[in-house]
């Protein structure tokens, strides 16, 4: 009994020595590229992420995060005729999405300052589509579910310091759609570059 | 040095957040244009039943809260930072662009088809606040302007609003609106004259039923 108890004892020392640290809080610069484009097109350099990170063994971890982007795209002066009306115009498009997720992570490697992970996130989207005419604008929001299959990795800079980096690749989609401006589901691909602050 | 990087790449990361809204000058760059008519009486083809119409010559319509219905009106000697003036160009151009479809300016005395209104409004926000009923009692006529129903709240733009009143099929005093141009916004352009006489003409070009023939 005393053997198998230190033996025990031993495995899970082992274990918490070997996964990445205890936690860990990072701030991302986001790229965003629409892949749907009914609304905004361009690529937008202008999105952040913040989240936490508890690290559960050498291969899982589990977060969440909290995500600012702004697309935008510009519809060039054109006339649109309705029954009984007609306006001309020059449109800019803006798209502001705003997430909150929860992730789950999984690291390739079990050791070392360089480790590859995939994650998937699952959450909410807040989106406000706002067209701007001129001096005028209109607004419409709408919240959906929102799901990031992510690839990325993680550089601790030295062993048990805490500071590190982070980069990821991702492709988002979300269910926030508008009838009244046609604007089907969104979905993107993302480039994260980011930092790490290690706890242990 | 790691200090440092904890204060830069935040601070990078946030300026690159920034810039949430189009620049006042690109949006500024041209004028809104909305017009509207009234279906039934375009569907009948009203516009080829007219022959003249009525506009004042030298004042152009401004309401603004607080203004005195007296002294609702705007003169070149309103603008005269603008080289040229600005109010006899812009009924220059609406009288020209219906000349060119065919109608026939005249006085009051000579019983015109239908009048043309232009007033600038301010301070009233614009589509969906400046809700002028379907047709209003009494209009006021050439020497008189009137005031829009305004529904809801204050807002900062000032457009421009230019409308055709049908004079000849009114009743009494019941005068319908038979079309109406919305322009604006006249603050934020940086080229007050031109982009408004660009507007204006823009007005008409999308209101191809607006004809003699």
């Amino acid at each position: 009994m005393r053997i198998l108890a230190i033996s025990f004892f031993v495995l899970i020392c082992a274990v918490t020595q070997a996964q990445i640290a205890e936690s860990g809080f990072h701030i991302n610069w986001t790229i965003v590229k629409p892949t749907t484009t009914d609304f905004v097109s361009k690529t937008s350099s202008r999105g952040v992420r913040v989240g936490f990170t508890k690290f559960i063994n050498e291969q899982f971890g589990a977060g969440i995060e909290g995500g600012f982007n702004v697309l935008d795209d510009y519809v060039p002066r054109q006339t649109y005729v309705q029954p009984g009306s007609a306006i001309t115009t020059d449109i800019f498009n803006y798209m502001y999405n705003y997430t909150l997720t929860a992730n789950g992570q999984y690291y390739f490697k079990k050791s070392g300052l360089f480790v590859p992970y995939a994650a998937l996130h699952a959450g909410v989207m807040f989106t406000e589509y706002t067209l701007f005419y001129n001096a005028y604008s209109e607004s419409e929001n709408k919240t959906g579910f929102v799901v990031r299959p992510e690839l990325g990795a993680l550089y601790r800079v030295k062993t048990y310091g805490s500071l590190g980096f982070k980069a990821a690749v991702g492709y988002e989609y979300a269910t926030n759609k508008s009838e009244n401006y046609n604007i089907g589901n969104f979905s993107g691909l993302n480039v994260q570059f980011g930092i790490v602050l290690f706890n242990n | 040095m790691k200090s440092k990087i904890l204060y830069i790449v935040p601070l990078a990361l946030l300026l690159g957040a920034c810039e949430l809204q189009p620049q006042s000058g690109e949006l500024a760059r041209d004028m809104v244009v909305q017009t509207q008519y009234d279906q039934p009486s375009v569907a009948a083809d009203i516009f080829s039943t007219y022959n003249t119409f009525i506009i004042r010559e030298d004042t152009i319509g401004y309401v603004k809260r607080g203004v005195n219905p007296d002294e609702a009106y705007v003169t070149d000697a309103n603008f005269t930072g603008i080289a040229g003036g600005y109010v006899k160009p812009i009924i220059a151009l609406t009288k020209g662009n219906l000349s060119e479809r065919g109608f026939i300016q005249v006085a009051e005395e000579d019983d015109p088809d239908f009048a043309v209104n232009i007033v600038i409004l301010e301070d009233f926000s614009f589509f969906q606040t400046v809700n002028y009923l379907p047709s209003y009692g009494g209009y006021y006529g050439y020497y008189g302007y009137y005031f829009p129903v305004v529904s809801t709240y204050y807002s900062q733009y000032a457009s421009m609003v230019i409308e055709i009143v049908d004079i000849k099929n009114a009743t009494g005093t019941d005068y319908k609106v038979i079309w109406k141009a919305f322009i604006g916004d006249l603050y934020t352009t940086f080229d007050l004259k031109g982009k408004t006489l660009e507007a204006i003409d823009q007005a008409f070009v999308q209101s191809p039923y607006i004809s003699k023939d």
